[in-house]
């Protein structure tokens, strides 16, 4: 089909204005919290997405329990063992969370850890390219989930809620390359920052830096620190796996395993950070 | 009958996505995966010229950029221009050959990738040797190997289209 010129250069503009209008409106209703194109984007892919995840588990879930019958009745004797030193455990500990609550009570700073709510999810799906560590959950605004809420697995750190959906949200865990958590080492209390790098996110790992007179050795363990005011303190991250020294003078880096694996990431638990940080 | 050809269309685009963002952890090769979006622009815009290519471009762009991308509008009109480059190429394409699109395809993926590099470029990590050796290289690759299968697919779908929109042209 041809088209005469004066047409094909009216066409180009009507073209081009609909691309600007376009950009706009996403970029401004990501600032007043007016997603039209978002939700309508979502309202489409959502049950597609929704339907083959489901679909994906049923079948390997049905694959593998064959396979894990053996598995079980060997894990099923050692539990019960665990059992019985746990119940003995928890007897003893019960004495001790009374008498660190009275403790407590004499510090008052009982309402540092209160139990935070939080709800679970699916996650339905990732970021399709290989530059970014993304995850797309099947909770979004209708149910409540809220932006920059904290997300767990596992009772260790997966990420943070970086943009709600009507129907899903989007998650952006700590290896990507977008993520810097302020944190602590367990072990010698010395904070610093942990960043997630291109280099190192297909491996899962993510790099910590600390100054270059901390005490941080290989197998300590990491949490969230009492500075950030994203997290709530004390989270569990994971575990430093090498700690690399540079002739700058200023910081050393470490390499940091967290105790999520991101590739097989199936549940996480949400938690509201409203109620987490005040 | 021109209905029916966007509607294929376009739920082609939208099944590629939900699939490539559910189902992408089997078939993911040390940790790499390939990139089902340019293959279709380049198929669909190689098959059916630079007008409906361009539009292909824009769509399948803005259904990635809505779900992940950090900035908006870096793939749609990345893809846009991808599908006007290759929709510049219809009147060389013999349809039986997979040369032209094979090539396309390399160099549409070396550019998707070069603008996903231009983030990281503008916040300083600029280790283009880790970027185009153990990313780019091997997603083009991965990604050109596939086109043989996807462009033989899409080829069938155009054709099929084709024959319709004929029968239907002979009633009137």
């Amino acid at each position: 089909m041809k088209l005469p010129p004066k047409l094909k250069k009216k066409l180009m503009i009507i073209t081009a204005i609909i691309c600007m209008v376009i950009s706009v409106s996403v970029s401004f209703g990501k600032q007043h919290n007016i997603t039209i194109l978002e939700a309508l984007d979502d309202i489409i892919t959502y049950p597609i997405e929704k339907l083959i995840t489901v679909a994906k588990n049923k079948i390997s879930g049905i694959i593998k329990s064959f396979k894990d019958i053996e598995n079980l009745n060997l894990t099923n004797k050692k539990l019960q063992q665990e059992n019985e030193e746990l119940l003995y455990n928890n007897i003893r500990l019960m004495q001790l969370e009374k008498e660190n609550i009275l403790l407590k009570d004499l510090l008052d700073i009982k309402n540092r850890y209160k139990s935070y709510p939080s709800f679970g999810a699916n996650v339905i799906g990732k970021d399709a390219g290989n530059w970014y560590k993304v995850f797309t959950i099947d909770k979004g605004e209708t149910q409540g989930v809220s932006e920059s809420d904290i997300v767990l697995a596992n009772g260790a750190l997966v990420g943070i809620v970086n943009e709600v959906n009507l129907l899903s949200s989007i998650i952006l865990s700590i290896i990507d390359d977008r993520s810097t958590i302020s944190v602590e080492v367990m072990r010698s209390g010395d904070t610093g920052i942990l960043s997630g790098q291109i280099e190192l996110s297909n491996k899962g790992l993510a790099n910590l830096e600390v100054d270059i007179n901390s005490d941080i050795v290989v197998g300590d363990q990491i949490i969230t620190s009492h500075i950030s005011d994203k997290f709530p303190p004390g989270i569990l991250i994971g575990e430093v796996i090498e700690v690399i020294e540079i002739n700058n003078g200023l910081v050393k880096n470490a390499l940091v395993l967290p105790f999520v694996d991101f590739s097989t990431l199936k549940y996480v638990l949400l938690i509201e950070r409203n109620e987490a940080i005040n | 009958m021109i209905k029916l050809r966007w509607f294929i269309t376009i739920s082609i685009l939208v099944m590629s996505l939900a699939l490539q963002n559910t189902l992408m952890e089997f078939i993911r090769i040390g940790g790499i995966s390939p990139n089902f979006l340019t293959m279709l622009v380049v198929a669909f815009s190689l098959l059916r010229g630079k007008k409906e290519g361009t539009i292909i471009g824009l769509l399948g762009g803005l259904l990635y950029d809505l779900s992940y991308s950090h900035i908006f509008g870096i793939y749609s009109i990345g893809y846009m221009i991808v599908g006007f480059c290759c929709g510049k190429l219809h009147y060389f394409c013999y349809r039986e050959t997979r040369i032209l699109p094979l090539t396309c395809t390399c160099f549409a993926s070396l550019f998707i990738n070069t603008i996903t590099i231009l983030r990281f470029i503008l916040i300083g990590n600029l280790n283009f040797l880790y970027f185009y050796f153990c990313k780019v290289l091997p997603e083009l690759i991965y990604t050109a190997v596939l086109t043989l299968i996807i462009y033989r697919c899409i080829y069938f779908i155009n054709d099929r289209l084709e024959e319709q929109e004929k029968k239907s042209r002979k009633l009137f």
